[in-house]
């Protein structure tokens, strides 16, 4: 056959295999689903199977356990799958924007919420909460809790599973033979000589002390990047009055970035820290720093309040009983010299989500089970579960204002009142702003603090690159130099107003 | 249809099966390199934007250097490692067998488990590596084996040398096995030394079968990401950021859909002209 066949045959089985592959893409692979947004009849369809997808965090497991129980309240199948960190995230956009019923209930990081909710993925949940105020209980989520976790643009996306704070948890055995004043569990209480200056000088004393025949370390840092570093630095960050932003959360929105201005001393206080850690501490994720803190070696810790009960196991979600158990304490985070409580932030907030896809064909279903697993029963049930299956009760980080004041709770999880008080001084988008681009930004932040910690960089130049960049992608995004897109006034206080008008109807 | 057309349309639907699995995916790649895209932000024509900041960002720059640095570094190691043991095990007159099959069991390790399994021996305190190297009076740096720029990159090297090795020595001892042995032997006759033998007969003759090995260790190295994941996630700070890990962050991480497309085709590119020049020095060369 002439050359010119030949092409004209390879030209064709290009056009065929480019047509055949966009419609494989577009209509076989994917069925599309036309995302809704408005709930459907409130009617549960036995039978049916929802998925639900999520990180195996500390409350997926005495979930897990308590599904069958939902199973046969509702009638309803549950596929229930636990994944990793970044696989939550690529499962839930890969389904999204293959526009596939794949995934019913999806698990959201604080800061994917904004993402997904400005890309049309979830559905918003006002009208199911309004409509089902007196079963969901509004105004009993606390509201820094919803503000951080699950409300963008005015509207509840979400609802809160677990909530997490960051507390002071510390040897209160090493404190009382160093001779060393307990920090404070409450505001009530004396609370203005707890800060950072007084916290770096309790890890200085009991670094490189022998107690009981250990050797201390001070406190243990968390040094992996991009996210485990981002989270325990940004703590510093907001716990001296920082922000990321000239002006976020509150509106009007100026996305001009602020980060070095309080971010040099953080990272100088985060990096003087590292020096009274366990070296090798630069790699470790978040679960290593509690881990270590098991392991009894450790002072201070301050770290995401899941590690309050966590660091009661030898490792992560391993059965049996680590070194300090019986040994500790938990307190408020410290603060600036001078500070009082209404004064800004100072403690960061995370935790998980659960909200529906805009996908979904079960959503009456999926919002069923949202529903059942943030109640008030299926969390005090998660709470005191599994004692005998993990040699300790392993969920503490409610949601609700009626679980922190159950004496039930509070026998096994002495901490929660301090944690409940905390929540009142905390602010998860100040500490870790919701914007749809935050992932770019915490890898910029997270490879340069690792950097810094690594020696390879100063603060200085580490800061440089970040503001460099931040800006950047900022422009790319059209965030700056004036970010035109609507702002609203995006505090604990709206959102608690918010509540309150769903609870009303 | 007449019978010259015939083979042509025969073969008509593989060929667009092939196009579907391979052409397809870089057409898809190369067209969305010329989009901003990022998820949750407007998608938009950018023209050679994203090829710009690919080449000129320090991130991509970085992981080319360490790329090249490990894959070289791995695959010199690994043809000095598998042409002794290959030429050992050749040596061997009984339990060949065994022992091919024991080199076999490190490959067949997912290299995702090992990482796995050299991030615990790495561990300070209770890794076995970090205890040796203590004990033989090599201690690692304070911050842990892992922890350190130069020992992280160090531990990297370790874990692939002892996944890929036997993957070398293999194919050499089978090239060895297959030699004519009529050669060997005329030329022991005529006096030859053992490393005469091996320096004139039997190195030429497995020369192409190593070019061929190195080639697609290479090619391995190239893309390495499961034990950079596992076991340093690129750091400490990029110090063991490798191409695929980097790509791995900007399309699977971040999302920069469009810049992590530039990216793709900049790598292939990459590895299709060293690989070209590679076959051009190598087996081309040599008529093979």
């Amino acid at each position: 056959m002439p050359a010119r066949k030949t092409v004209l045959v390879v030209a064709i089985a290009v056009i065929i295999a480019v047509v055949v592959a966009s419609a494989v893409t577009y209509f076989v692979v994917v069925p599309a689903v036309k995302p809704t947004t408005t709930p459907a009849k409130p009617t549960i369809h036995k039978g049916v199977t929802i998925r639900v997808i999520g990180v195996q965090d500390p409350y997926w497991f005495p979930l897990k356990d308590l599904i069958p129980e939902f199973e046969k309240k509702y009638g309803i199948k549950v596929e229930y799958e636990g994944v990793s960190y970044y696989e939550t995230r690529l499962r839930a956009i890969s389904a999204f924007v293959a526009k596939s019923p794949e995934i019913d209930v999806v698990l959201v990081d604080q800061m994917w919420v904004a993402e997904y909710a400005d890309a049309g993925w979830l559905v918003p949940l006002d009208d199911y909460i309004r409509r089902d105020k007196d079963e969901v209980n509004p105004t009993d989520f606390i509201p820094e809790v919803v503000h951080a976790l699950s409300f963008w643009r005015g509207k509840i996306w979400t609802l809160p599973m677990a909530a997490y704070g960051q507390l002071v948890i510390y040897r209160k055995d090493v404190f009382d033979k160093l001779g060393l004043k307990h920090p404070p569990k409450s505001f009530k209480e004396d609370y203005d000589w707890w800060t950072w200056d007084k916290y770096l000088e309790y890890v200085k004393t009991i670094h490189g002390k022998t107690i009981d025949g250990v050797k201390f370390y001070g406190t243990v840092e968390v040094g992996q990047q991009p996210a485990p570093i981002v989270h325990k630095w940004t703590q510093y960050l907001i716990g001296m009055g920082g922000r990321w932003f000239k002006s976020y959360p509150e509106a009007p929105w100026n996305f001009t970035p602020v980060i070095q201005e309080k971010g040099k001393a953080a990272l100088e206080l985060f990096l003087t820290l590292y020096k009274y850690s366990p070296p090798e501490s630069i790699e470790y994720f978040w679960f290593d720093a509690g881990t270590r803190f098991g392991k009894g070696d450790i002072g201070i810790l301050l770290w995401w309040t899941p590690y309050c009960y966590l660091i009661k196991q030898p490792e992560y979600m391993v059965p049996g009983k680590s070194a300090v158990v019986g040994k500790y304490d938990v307190a408020l985070p410290p603060h600036p010299k001078g500070w009082k409580v209404g004064d800004h932030p100072i403690m960061s907030i995370g935790g998980w989500s659960y909200g529906i896809s805009a996908f979904s064909k079960h959503k009456e279903e999926a919002w069923a089970f949202i529903k059942w697993a943030t109640s008030f029963e299926t969390q005090k049930k998660m709470g005191l579960l599994h004692d005998r299956k993990w040699g300790s009760y392993q969920f503490s980080d409610f949601v609700r204002y009626s679980l922190y004041k159950d004496p039930d709770l509070i026998k096994v999880y002495p901490w929660l009142p301090t944690q409940l008080e905390a929540w009142k001084v905390g602010n998860g988008k100040v500490s870790r702003p919701m914007i749809p681009i935050y992932f770019t930004l915490e890898g910029i932040l997270g490879r340069y603090l690792n950097e810094a910690m690594a020696g390879k960089i100063t603060v200085d130049d580490a800061f440089k690159h970040i503001v460099d960049e931040f800006t950047m992608v900022l422009k790319q995004n059209f965030y700056l130099p004036k970010y035109a897109g609507p702002s609203f006034n995006d505090t604990p206080e709206v959102v608690a107003k918010h509540l309150k008008e769903l609870a009303s109807g | 249809m007449n019978s010259q057309k015939l083979p042509y349309f025969l073969i008509l639907p593989s060929i667009i099966f092939l196009f579907m699995l391979t052409i397809y995916p870089m057409l898809f790649a190369l067209y969305h390199s010329f989009l901003y895209w990022m998820i949750g932000s407007p998608v938009r024509f950018i023209g050679l934007e994203n090829y710009i900041n690919v080449i000129s960002s320090s991130l991509f720059q970085n992981a080319l250097i360490v790329t090249l640095k490990f894959s070289g570094i791995v695959v010199a190691i690994e043809l000095f490692l598998g042409l002794i043991t290959a030429l050992i095990i050749a040596g061997i007159r009984r339990g060949q067998g065994i022992i091919s099959a024991i080199l076999v069991m490190p490959i067949s390790v997912a290299p995702v488990v090992a990482g796995i399994i050299f991030r615990n021996l790495y561990m300070k305190e209770t890794g076995v590596v970090d205890y040796l190297l203590t004990v033989i009076g090599l201690p690692p740096p304070p911050e842990g084996i892992l922890g350190n720029s130069n020992t992280a990159f160090l531990g990297l090297i370790v874990t692939d040398v002892w996944e890929w090795t036997p993957f070398i020595a293999l194919i050499i001892l089978a090239s060895l096995l297959s030699l004519p042995s009529d050669i060997i032997e005329a030329a022991k006759v005529d006096g030859a030394s053992d490393w005469q033998v091996f320096r004139y007969i039997k190195l030429p003759l497995i020369k192409p079968t190593i070019f061929l090995a190195a080639m697609l260790r290479f090619m391995q190295a190239y893309n390495t990401f499961d034990i950079v994941y596992v076991e340093t996630r690129g750091g400490p700070g990029i110090a063991t950021q490798t191409l695929s890990y980097h790509l791995f962050l900007e399309g699977l991480a971040y999302f920069h859909l469009g810049y992590a497309s530039a990216l793709t085709v900049v790598v292939s590119l990459i590895a299709v002209v060293l690989i070209n020049i590679y076959l051009m020095f190598t087996i081309f060369k040599g008529g093979s």
